[in-house]
C-alpha cells in the first residue's frame, strides 16, 4: 500500500514537473517569436530611418552607446537652388510644382551621390550637398565640381522632359566653398537631427547667389580653386562684397573641362 | 546596416571563366572540386593563388570556433552573397545550430556568449566594415581580455582575408553555391553532416614555410606579423601582386596609394610614397597623380581603374557589379581582373595597416 502511495506521489511530481517544464518551453517560445517580431520591426526602422538620416549615422546610433557627437571637419559645400522659382510657383498649379520639384531633386540627388556627396538637406527649392562630412574624402572639392558639371547635364536632361510636358525650364545657380564646420547630431532629447554647422554653409548659399549677379551657373571660391588642377577650365569673376564678410569674395565660374588625352 | 542573406543584391557574373586545364587539375589535386571562382580568377596566377589557399587559412592563436564565427561575420558585413551563403553552409555543416547561426547574424542574444567572444564579434564587424577606420580601441579590448598580441593580429589577419575574399566575389559577382547552400537541410545533408563536416575541415590550410630573410626587407604589414603563418602568406600574395606584369608597377603602386589616402592610413601613405618614388615618380608627379587620379604616366584604360580604386573602399553591390561589367568592356577581361585584385588587396592591406601599424 505504501509502495503504491510513494509510486503515486513520485507520479504527481513527475507529471508537475513535466507542466512546469512545458509551460517554461511555451513561455520561451513566445519569447523568442516576441524578439525576431521586435528584431523585425527594428529591421525596418532601419530602413526607413535610413531616408532621413545617412546610414553610417543611424549604423552608430543603433551600434554604440554614445550619440553621434558633433566634430569639426573639413568638407566642401555645394549649394544649389533654383533661379526664379518663386515667379514659377505662382504661375503653376501646386500638384505640378511639386512634382517637377520631385523630379527636379531626384535627379540632382542621383548626381551628387555618384559623386560622393551626400544631400543633406533639401530648403524649398534649394539643395545642400556635403563632400567628405561622413568619411575620410581626399578628393571632395574634385568631386563636388565634378558633381555641379554633370548636374549642369542632368538639367539640360531634364529640362527637355519638361519641355516635352509643355513646363517651363528650370534654371539653377550652384555656389561651391571649402572650410570646417560642425557636423552630427543635434538638438535636444526630444527632437535632434543630423545636421551641419558653420560659416562655410552660409558663404556656399552667398556666393550660390552670386550666380544672379554674374549671370552665370556654377561659381567656386577662391579655396575650391587652389584645390583644382588644370583639367577644370575656370574664368575669374570680379569680387563682390557679401553679407557677412568683410572682405569681397573672390569667386570663378566653372566652364567645363578640358578634353581628355589620347588612349 | 548588415544586410542578411536573401536580402543582398547579386547581379549576374560580371568576368567570364576561363578554363585553364593544368590550373583546374591543381585544384581538384588539392580540394578536390573547381568551383566557379576559380574558373573566374584562372587568369591571374597570384589572385587565383590566394583566392584558393586564403579562403581556407587555419589560424593558429586561437580558438577554432572563433575563425568559423569571423568567416561568417565578415561575409556578411561585406554583403558578399557568395562567401555569405557558403560561410552559412559551412557552418551548419560543422554542427553549428541554425538558431545560433541567426543570432548571430542580427546581434542579438549575444549575453550567451562569453565577453571574449562578444568583443572578438565586436571586432571583426569594424574591422570588416572599417567606417570609420578600424578603432585601435577594439584591438586593445581584445588584449585586455587575456588574447596575446599576436593572437589579435592573427585575428586581424583573418579578417582582412575574408574581406579580400569577399571583395573579390562581389566584384565579380560570383554565382552563390545554390547545391551547398541546399545540403545542410537535405536529408543527406543531415545524415552525412559528421562525416562533411570532417572533410571540410580537412580542407583547412596553413603555411608551414617560414618567412626566410631579412625582416627589415618585407613589407611593413608583414612584419607586423613575424611569427605567425600569415606573415610568409601575406608576403607571397603581395609580392605575387606587385610583380606581376598585367598592370603597370606604376598603377599598382597609385592604386594601393588611393586606398591609403582614402583611409587616412600615415602608415601605408609613407610605404606608397616611397613605393612611388623608387619606381619612377617624381614628388610633383605623385602628389598630381594623388589629386588628380590621373598622371603623365598612365594611359586612358590605366586612369580609369585608378578612379574606379577609389570606389572599392566603401560599395553597393548593385552599381560596383554593374561598374565592373562596364569598364571591363573598356580595359579588356585581363586587365579588370587583376584590377579587381590589387584593389581587394589594397583595402585588405590597408586596414590591417591601419590596425597594426
Amino acid at each position: 500500500m505504501d509502495m503504491i502511495i510513494y509510486i503515486l506521489i513520485i507520479g504527481v511530481l513527475v507529471a508537475g514537473l513535466c507542466l512546469v517544464i512545458l509551460n517554461q518551453k511555451k513561455r520561451n517560445q513566445k519569447l523568442e517569436k516576441l524578439l525576431t517580431h521586435t528584431n523585425e520591426k527594428l529591421e525596418r526602422l532601419q530602413i526607413h530611418f535610413g531616408r532621413f538620416t545617412p546610414e553610417e549615422v543611424i549604423e552608430h546610433l543603433t551600434d554604440s552607446d554614445s550619440a553621434f557627437k558633433p566634430t569639426m571637419r573639413p568638407v566642401t559645400v555645394l549649394f544649389a537652388d533654383l533661379k526664379g522659382f518663386t515667379k514659377m510657383c505662382e504661375e503653376i498649379e501646386p500638384s505640378d510644382m511639386v512634382n517637377i520639384l520631385n523630379g527636379y531633386f531626384r535627379c540632382m540627388s542621383k548626381v551628387l551621390t555618384r559623386h560622393h556627396g551626400q544631400v543633406t538637406e533639401l530648403i524649398g527649392d534649394g539643395i545642400l550637398s556635403l563632400f567628405g562630412a561622413l568619411r575620410n574624402n581626399p578628393w571632395q572639392v574634385q568631386d563636388a565640381v565634378m558633381a555641379a558639371l554633370d548636374m549642369r547635364l542632368a538639367l539640360e536632361e531634364y529640362n527637355k522632359e519638361l519641355k516635352a510636358k509643355s513646363f517651363p525650364e528650370l534654371a539653377f545657380g550652384i555656389g561651391i566653398h571649402k572650410g570646417k564646420v560642425l557636423a552630427g547630431v543635434m538638438g535636444n532629447y526630444e527632437l535632434s537631427k543630423f545636421g551641419v554647422v558653420g560659416d562655410p554653409i552660409n558663404v556656399a548659399a552667398r556666393v550660390e547667389a552670386l550666380t544672379r549677379e554674374h549671370d552665370t551657373d556654377i561659381l567656386i571660391t577662391e579655396k575650391i580653386k587652389v584645390e583644382l588642377d588644370n583639367r577644370f577650365v575656370l574664368e575669374p569673376m570680379p569680387p563682390v562684397m557679401v553679407k557677412g564678410k568683410s572682405e569681397p569674395v573672390i569667386t570663378y565660374t566653372v566652364k567645363g573641362l578640358q578634353k581628355n588625352k589620347n588612349p | 546596416m548588415a544586410e542578411l542573406l536573401n536580402d543582398i543584391e547579386w547581379s549576374e557574373p560580371t568576368l567570364s571563366i576561363v578554363h585553364d586545364l593544368e590550373w583546374e587539375s591543381e585544384v581538384k589535386a588539392d580540394i578536390g572540386r573547381v568551383m566557379d571562382v576559380h574558373m573566374r580568377t584562372s587568369n591571374s596566377k597570384w589572385l587565383r593563388k590566394t583566392i584558393l589557399k586564403w579562403p581556407r587559412y587555419e589560424a593558429q592563436e586561437f580558438p577554432r570556433k572563433l575563425a568559423d564565427i569571423c568567416i561568417l561575420v565578415a561575409a556578411q558585413e561585406n554583403a558578399c552573397r557568395y562567401c555569405y551563403g557558403v560561410a552559412r553552409s559551412w557552418m551548419r555543416l560543422w554542427g553549428y545550430s541554425k538558431k545560433m547561426i541567426n543570432n548571430i547574424e542580427r546581434s542579438v542574444q549575444m549575453a550567451e556568449m562569453d565577453e571574449k567572444e562578444r568583443a572578438f564579434i565586436r571586432f571583426c564587424r569594424n574591422l570588416s566594415r572599417s567606417n570609420p577606420t578600424p578603432p585601435k580601441k577594439d584591438r586593445d579590448e581584445l588584449i585586455r581580455l587575456g588574447y596575446s598580441e599576436l593572437a589579435v593580429s592573427e585575428m586581424a589577419f583573418l579578417i582582412v582575408n575574408q574581406c579580400f575574399v569577399n571583395r573579390v566575389s562581389t566584384f565579380l559577382a560570383v554565382p552563390p553555391m545554390d547545391d551547398l547552400e541546399r545540403l545542410p537541410n537535405s536529408f543527406l545533408g543531415r545524415l552525412l553532416r559528421p562525416l562533411i563536416g570532417w572533410k571540410l575541415r580537412k580542407m583547412g590550410w596553413t603555411e608551414n614555410r617560414p618567412l626566410e630573410g631579412d625582416p627589415d626587407s618585407f613589407p611593413g604589414v608583414v612584419q607586423k606579423l613575424l611569427g605567425l603563418p600569415a606573415a610568409r602568406a601575406m608576403n607571397d600574395t603581395l609580392e605575387g601582386a606587385l610583380n606581376s606584369d598585367a598592370l603597370s608597377r606604376k598603377l599598382k603602386v597609385l592604386m594601393f596609394a588611393v586606398v591609403a589616402n582614402s583611409l587616412d592610413c600615415e602608415f601605408c601613405k609613407e610605404e606608397t610614397h616611397s613605393m612611388a618614388l623608387e619606381c619612377g615618380f617624381t614628388e610633383e608627379e605623385f602628389k598630381t597623380a594623388l589629386n588628380t587620379l590621373s598622371s603623365v604616366h598612365l594611359n586612358t584604360k590605366e586612369e580609369k581603374i585608378l578612379s574606379w580604386t577609389r570606389e572599392t573602399i566603401h560599395f553597393q553591390n548593385g552599381p560596383m557589379q554593374s561598374r565592373v561589367k562596364e569598364l571591363a568592356q573598356e580595359v579588356g577581361e585581363p586587365m579588370m581582373l587583376e584590377a579587381i585584385g590589387i584593389a581587394s588587396l589594397a583595402n585588405s592591406t590597408v586596414r590591417l595597416a591601419v590596425l597594426l601599424g
